[in-house]
Order: structure tokens, then sequence, then C-alpha cells
């Protein structure tokens, strides 16, 4: 048993050393953040000080250590800001993909699993969710359940579920005709059990790549969601939300809107090219 | 007859990240107007690659010539300018690749790809363009209907004359078939093997038969070189040869292939591998499969020696020669 | 023929499932009238509002309501105006479907330049700044080039106009913006197809016949590539319909986007309703309209792949 693991863990690690490493530094510094921003953050991101309004970055005359990147125009410290802004992100981004990578790979291996008719269906059903960009099921729901983080979550990831059942149907098809789920049944297993210990694991590979790139993705619709005002509220922050605050001031307070957009950009593109990595690794590997 | 192409000490390599591999080392041949020449071989012996040079295709597969000549019809076919290697493939020499379901552009019908052909080399309208394409389609016994189709929706065997036909369209001077009957089943390869032949006496082409299948080779060829670790190791008529095979490598290409037809108890595999191309070559590349090797094979190259029209490369041949 | 048919019957199916999900979406907080009434509203004028509104129906029957009105035209009344739904958003509509059709159409054009550009170039300058610059177009939020643009190119050196729709000049920011975007995933898989295509077995044969390399690149390895451009088709509309409902707001382009932006603002419900279920529309007419372009494209996908001998 132990060797099993330890072997695991060994490949692990050999595929780390080759992961490019900024990228990965990027996106493990994003999660970090995400989960320890309240107590590292330099200032409480929603406190106002109108006197301290529209500061500019340090590097900047005029620019205090205080508020590194400056303050916006109530006087709330914009790298705190952005730094809560991660945080935000990456709660919604997360649980959006969760929902949308279970739901979506749920219905992937039923479809796959019992094909044809549940197979159509299903189809149809993603096809149809296509057609469905994130924000017009944001707009729906803001007059219904109202903006916020639980009407993002579910819209973002009803853009996302898709992409897992196509790709999990797939794959399940694949594995379905291999012989040992048949051999399986035929000794009597129940489906479940064919599902858990054969399709599960060989699927795993596939999901991890999507997810990977899916959450860049899914920051990015964050974003122009809260742009929107059609996730969450003032006074709590979020990258999209300060980009759109900072627009009426754009040409005095620059750095209200270009910080958060440097710090959507960096940390998108390093999930894309983590997951670009990933799909060659292993892709390699599978051959 | 007259020499059409005549390759002299061709060597080349291809640098991977593994290393150099020396693909062909010395490869010398001539093929003489409206004969039919095969080139036999194992996979990795070179002789694809040989194609390809002579064609100056294998440049772009990262294929480097270290040493040698490629003459066609007297001329220099390594020192082509891009005008006149545009209008060699194709127009003077063709090609019959070795899988017709790939080689057509799934997005045009048959008779579109031959018209387009046949529009690259000749000053034709595309009313005479088609004229000529069913002409020609009609020599490759291919019904007309079967032209307007798309590649997806023919058969192999179809597909394989349509591409033979592209390659005759322009007339060229020599076909080079790379493999043909691979990708065909068994019935439908003899049929084929004629359809070239008659082709051949038709529009008097040459044909370079590129295969490792003894029996087809042995079927429609004039003449038959057998490649070896990239060098031509012997080369015959085709009696010459299956009669009276001199070098050790041919004798067992011709044992395992069993074109007698006997019934034997066992397959006759030939013991060994060959030689990792990362290597350069010293001596007789066979030297450590052979059972007549003397350790002169493993230091020397053995030179190629004629002797009644056949051509061989081998120490023990020589041997053998000197005592008679 | 027989596949524009079988594609039509699908996009029906989809607009089904999708006025399903708008309509269960609208009623997801159990109580539509909320954004209608006064809290202190008594019982017997919920009642009647509701009663008025076919809310105390089965909803099924209201679906059923719903769909027919839909049908025929009626798409309820926007509440904060009283005019009819369908009337408002057709002012507006022509605005954003000239937008989109304008990016789309700039999309495209760049897709291939850049797209062709990077692959011919390989693993030169060309190709590396074509990847650089596509990642980049992935990775920052649309609106946000939109507001530098704006800024920058609007305000500052006052080149280009930033809001409205009146003179051809104003078209330009926009489309080109939203263009920019929508192609900078486009190009890179261009760029990989068209590169795994320069390699393919039809290419080899094509030059090994003569072709010259012009028409190798252009009519062959080119044409199939596009092919596979095409079938992502319903992603790129998706992105390119979220980008222009941000960008209308970044340019006060008159559009839907910027009406939808009001009516949830008002809480506008019909409104929003008749918008959503207009851009899902108009999503996937779009997305038939490629298909078919498609299958014009390709002849596998026209005649099914069923073998003829």
């Amino acid at each position: 048993m132990t060797n099993a693991v330890a072997l695991k863990v060994k490949s692990v690690l050999d595929a780390l050393r080759h992961v490019p490493k900024i990228p990965f530094a990027v996106v493990i510094l994003f999660v970090l953040n995400g989960i320890f921003a309240p107590l590292i953050t330099p200032c409480d991101p929603e406190q106002t000080a109108l006197s301290d309004k529209f500061l500019p970055p340090f590097f900047m005359p005029g620019g205090s250590v205080a508020h590194l990147l400056g303050t916006d125009r109530l006087g709330m410290d914009v790298l705190s800001r952005v730094m809560y802004g991660g945080r935000i992100s990456l709660f919604i981004a997360f649980l959006a993909i969760v929902a949308g990578g279970l739901l979506g790979s749920l219905l992937g291996v039923l479809a796959g699993y019992y094909g044809r008719k549940t197979d159509k269906v299903i189809m149809s059903l993603s096809d149809a969710s296509l057609a469905f960009p994130s924000i017009l099921l944001a707009l729906l729901l803001s007059i219904s359940i109202g903006s916020g983080a639980a009407a993002a979550i579910i819209s973002i990831s009803f853009l996302m579920w898709s992409k897992y059942t196509r790709t999990i149907k797939t794959e399940v098809v694949t594995l379905k005709r291999k012989n040992f789920v048949t051999a399986s049944k035929l000794m009597g297993a129940s489906d479940f059990f064919v599902i858990k210990r054969h399709i599960l694991p060989n699927v795993g590979n596939v999901i991890i790549v999507m997810v990977s790139i899916e959450v860049g993705m899914a920051i990015l619709s964050e974003s122009a969601l809260s742009f929107l005002g059609l996730s969450v509220s003032p006074p709590t922050p979020s990258w999209g939300q300060m980009i759109s605050d900072g627009n009426k001031y754009f040409l005095k307070a620059w750095w209200i809107s270009v910080f958060p957009a440097i710090a959507t950009a960096v940390t998108v593109l390093a999930f894309i090219l983590l997951g670009e990595w990933m799909k060659k690794s292993l892709g390699a590997r599978d051959e | 007859m007259n020499r059409l192409l005549w390759v002299e000490d061709l060597s080349g390599h291809i640098d991977t990240p593994k290393g150099r591999l020396h693909i062909l080392n010395g490869v010398s041949f001539c093929v003489h107007e409206n004969e039919c020449f095969g080139i036999i071989g194992e996979s990795g012996s070179g002789k694809t690659m040989t194609a390809l040079s002579v064609l100056r295709y294998a440049e772009r597969l990262g294929f480097q010539i270290d040493a040698g000549a490629i003459v066609f019809e007297g001329e220099d076919v390594l020192g082509f300018n891009k005008r006149r290697l545009l209008h060699y493939n194709g127009g003077r020499v063709a090609v019959i690749p070795q899988d017709p379901m790939t080689s057509l552009d799934p997005l045009f019908t048959a008779e579109s790809q031959l018209v387009e052909t046949l529009r690259t080399h000749k000053k034709l309208t595309v009313k005479q363009a088609k004229a000529q394409a069913y002409a020609i389609a009609e020599k490759m016994r291919i019904a007309p209907e079967k032209l307007k189709c798309y590649p997806f929706q023919l058969s192999g065997g179809m597909l394989q004359r349509i591409v033979g036909a592209a390659a005759i369209a322009c007339h060229p001077k020599m076909i080079i078939a790379d493999e043909p009957t691979t990708a065909l089943d068994v019935t439908v390869q003899l049929q084929y093997l004629k359809l070239l032949r008659d082709i051949q006496d038709e529009y008097g082409a040459a044909i370079v038969f590129i295969s490792h299948d003894m029996h087809a080779v042995s079927m429609i060829c004039d003449r038959i070189a057998v490649m070896y670790a990239g060098r031509i190791v012997e080369c015959a008529s085709k009696n010459g040869l299956l009669r009276n095979p001199r070098h050790p490598y041919t004798r067992a290409l011709i044992r395992s292939a069993n074109l007698s037809g006997e019934v034997r108890g066992k397959y006759d595999t030939i013991d060994g591998v060959p030689p990792d191309p990362l290597a350069k070559p010293v001596g007789c590349s066979f030297a450590d499969r052979c059972p007549h090797s003397m350790p002169r094979c493993f230091a020397e190259t053995p030179p190629k020696t004629t002797r009644d029209d056949h051509e061989v490369c081998c120490w023990a041949c020589q041997k053998d020669e000197s005592k008679t | 023929m027989k596949y524009a048919v079988k594609k039509l019957v699908q996009s029906a199916v989809i607009l089904f499932f999708v006025s399903i999900v708008i309509f269960l979406a609208v009623r997801a907080s159990g109580d539509p009238l909320q954004s209608l009434l006064d809290p202190r509203a008594s019982d017997a004028q919920r009642a009647a509002l509701s009663a008025k509104l076919g809310l105390d129906k089965p909803l099924i029957v209201q679906y059923g309501i719903f769909v027919f009105d839909a049908l025929r035209g009626d798409l309820g009344n926007s509440h904060s105006s009283g005019r009819p739904v369908l009337e408002i958003i057709g002012e507006k509509l022509p605005g954003t479907v000239v937008l989109s059709i304008m990016a789309l159409l700039i999309a495209i054009l760049f897709t291939l330049l850049l797209g062709t550009l990077a692959a011919v170039k390989k693993n030169r300058a060309a190709d590396r700044i074509v990847a650089v610059l596509s990642a980049l177009g992935q990775s920052f939020p649309v609106f946000f080039v939109g507001i530098i643009a704006v800024q920058l190119l609007g305000v500052k050196l006052r080149i280009f106009p930033i809001s409205g729709a009146d003179t051809p000049l104003h078209y330009v920011l926009p489309g080109v913006l939203l263009g920019l975007c929508v192609s900078s995933s486009m190009a890179l898989v261009l760029r990989n197809n068209l590169l795994a295509e320069l390699e393919s077995d039809h290419v080899k044969f094509a030059r090994l016949r003569g072709l010259n390399e012009r028409s190798v690149l252009f009519r062959h390895a080119l044409r199939n590539s596009f092919s596979t451009v095409l079938s992502l088709s319903a992603f790129i509309f998706a992105n390119l319909i979220t980008g222009s409902i941000v960008i209308e707001s970044v340019f006060a382009w008159p559009g839907i986007g910027e009406l939808s932006y009001q009516a949830i603002m008002k809480r506008d419900f019909p409104l929003v309703q008749g918008i959503v279920l207009i851009f899902a529309i108009l999503i996937v007419s779009l997305s038939l309209l490629t298909d078919i372009l498609h299958a014009a494209l390709d002849p596998r996908i026209r005649l099914g792949k069923e073998e003829m001998q």
C-alpha cells in the first residue's frame, strides 16, 4: 500500500520539476492570497477615509508607503482591495467550477454510460447552454434572486458545465467499450461500482486539465459580471467592479482601475499557461 | 536504353533531439527509360528517404544531403531552382503515395484535384482539363461518376486509382510508387499491379517501385535493387536476382519471402536487427547478422562489384568470385 | 439542404430549452411581484395584480402562455415605460446587431491574418508576437481594454469619439476592440491547425504534384484549418455577445446591452426577459448561419459520412 502511495508522490514530484515556474508561482500566490487575505492585508479593504482619497501609489509623488497602491475615491486602500478582490474571485471561480464541473461530469457519465436516449437529452441540454452566455443568466437572476455571489456562481457554473459533459461523455464511451468494463459487468458488478472503480480514475486526468484552463475563464467571467454590477456589490471589493469604479476617474487616478486589471490579467494568464502545460505533459504521459 | 535517373553515392542524415540519424550511406543506382525498377528493403532501410531525396522533398523533413549526386535526364536535380522544381514535381517525376485515403484534400472532389494537377503543368482551360481528366480516369479504369465524388465517399482501391491518375496526368517520364500496395486488400493488389504495368506500356514512363513486399516486386519489376541500412547492397535483373542472389541479405530475404510457396514447418526470419541509425556505419552494415562475415566486413565497407550486369556490395561475394 | 433543415430543427429545440431556462430563472425567487409592488401593498392588491398578470395559474400554464405570446410577438409590456417590450427592443436591436457583425468580420479577418502569419513564420519573431498578443488578448478583460482605448484614444488624444453611434468613426473603436478580443483565442487555434495541416498527407501530395506553395497554403491548408475554427462558433458567439454587452456600456453604444443595464436598474422584468430571449435567438441564429457556412465549406458535413462505393 505504501509503495503505491510513494510511487504516486514521486511521480507528482517528478512532474513538478518540469512545471513552468512563473505561472505556477502566480497560481500558488493567488490561492494563498485568497485563503489568507483577511490576515495579510495591510488595511481593512472596506474602511473608508475620505481625507485620504485619491492617493497615488507609493512610487509616485504624493504617495505613501501606508497605501502602496494608492487609494480610491472613498479613501479605501487599493492594495487591500485588490487582495480581497482576489479572494472573492478565487471563491466564486472555484465554487462555480466545482458546481459546474460536478454537474457536468455527472451528466457526462450518465450520458456516456446509459447512452442513447439519456445521451440525446443531455446533449441537447448541453447545446442549449452554449447559446447562453453567463451574462444573460446573471441578468435574469439579478431581477429574481438579485445580484451577488450566489447569482454569479450559478451564472458562471452554467457556462462551464457543458464542456465537462461533452468531454466526460466521450471518455466514458471509449472506456465503456474497453474490455475491463465488460468483464466487470459480466462478473455482476453494479453500475455504480463500475463507474467508480474503472471510469473515474481514467477520466480524472482529463478533468484536471480542463479545470485549470476553465479557472481563467471563470475569473474573467466574474470580472465581467462585477463590472456590470451583477456580482458582489460594494463595498465588497471585486476586480471587475473596481475597474468599473475607476473608469470615471481614469485620467485623474488611473491606479484604481489599472491594478485590478493587471491582477486579473496576470492571474488568468498564469492559469491558462499552466493549463496548457498540463495538457502537454499529461497528454504526453498517456502515450 | 538510356539512363533516366542516376543516383550516385547519395548520403545524408537527419538531426533529431536524440542525435544524428544516418539514414543514407552511399546509395547508388540507376533507372532506365521505360523500365520498372524495384527497390526492396525493410522499414528503416532508407528506401522512402531515397525517393524523397530524388523528389527534393526530403529537405522539407529536415533531411540534409552530405554527399552524392542525383541526375535526371542529364540534369543535376540537386541544383534545381524553385521554378524548375515546381515543374519537376508532378510534371517530369510523379509520385503515387502510400496511403491514398489521406493523400487527397477532403474538401475537393476527385475531378477538381485532377483538373488542378493538369492545369498546374499545362496551359489548359478548365473545360479542356476536365476532358483530359476523364480520359485519364478511363485509362485507370475509374468510372466517370466516381470522379465527381469527394474522397470520403470512395473506397481505398478507387482512391488508389485516382491518386495514380493524378500521377500520370501530366505524362511524367518517371513514376515513383512508394509502397502502393500496402494499403490495399490482397485481391486488389494484383489488379493494381497489372494496371501499373499497362500504364507503363502505354505511356512509356519508368516506374520506381518501392516496397518491402518481395512478392509484389517480383511480379512486375524488370530490375530489382535490395536496400539495407541506407545502402544498395545488390542490384540485378529480376531473374538474375531471384535465381541467383549473391548478397547474403538478399538470399535471406528471398528465403523468408517464400516465393516458391513451399509448405514449411516454421517461418524463416533473419536473426538480429538492423543497425541503429544513430551510429555512424563502419564496414558492411549487415556484417553482424551475416553467416559469411569475415573480419574485413566489419572494418571496410565493401565496394560495388559488377559481373554480368549484376551488382553487389559484399566481401564474401568477391572472395567467391576470385575463386572461380 | 437536408443538413440545413436538420440544423433548423436543432436550433428550435435549443430555443425551446432556453425559453424554459429563461422562464424559470425569472421566477426563481418565487415572488415576481416583489419588484412591482410596494411592500406595504395589501393582500387584496397583491391578489388583484397576481390575477391580472396571470400569476395565479399553475406554472406549466404560465409557461404555455409565455411561449404562445412570444411566438405572436407579444413579450409583454415594460414595467417602467409601459410600452411593448418588443417595440423597445426593436429600436435598439439594430445597434447591437451591427456591432456584432462588424466585430465578427474583423475577428475573422484578424484570425486569418494573424493565424496564418504565425503558422508560416513558425517559431520566428512574428509567431512569438502573435502568441503573446493572443495570450494577452485572452487574459485582459475586454472592458478594461475598452476603457484604456476610450481614455487614451478618445479622451486624451481625441482621435476617436467615445460615445454614441452617430458617425462611421464611432464604429471603429468598439468594433475593432471587440473583434480583436474575440479573435485572440481563434488565432492560436488557427495557427495550430494550420501547422498540422501543412504536415498532412494531402498537402504533401499536393506539393509533390507540383502545386506552388501559395496554392498549397491558401487553397488546401487554410481551407481545411478554417473548418475547425468554424466548429468553435457557438463558443465564439457567446463570447461575442458577452463582449458586446460590456463594450456597449463602456462606449455608451445604443444597443440592447445598454438597454439591459438600464432594465436591471429599474427591475423591469418583462424587459429583461425579452432581452435575454432576443439575445438567445440572436446567438442561435448566428450559430445556425455559421453551421451552414461550415457545411458549405466541408462536404463531409454536408453529405454525411456515408460511404459510397
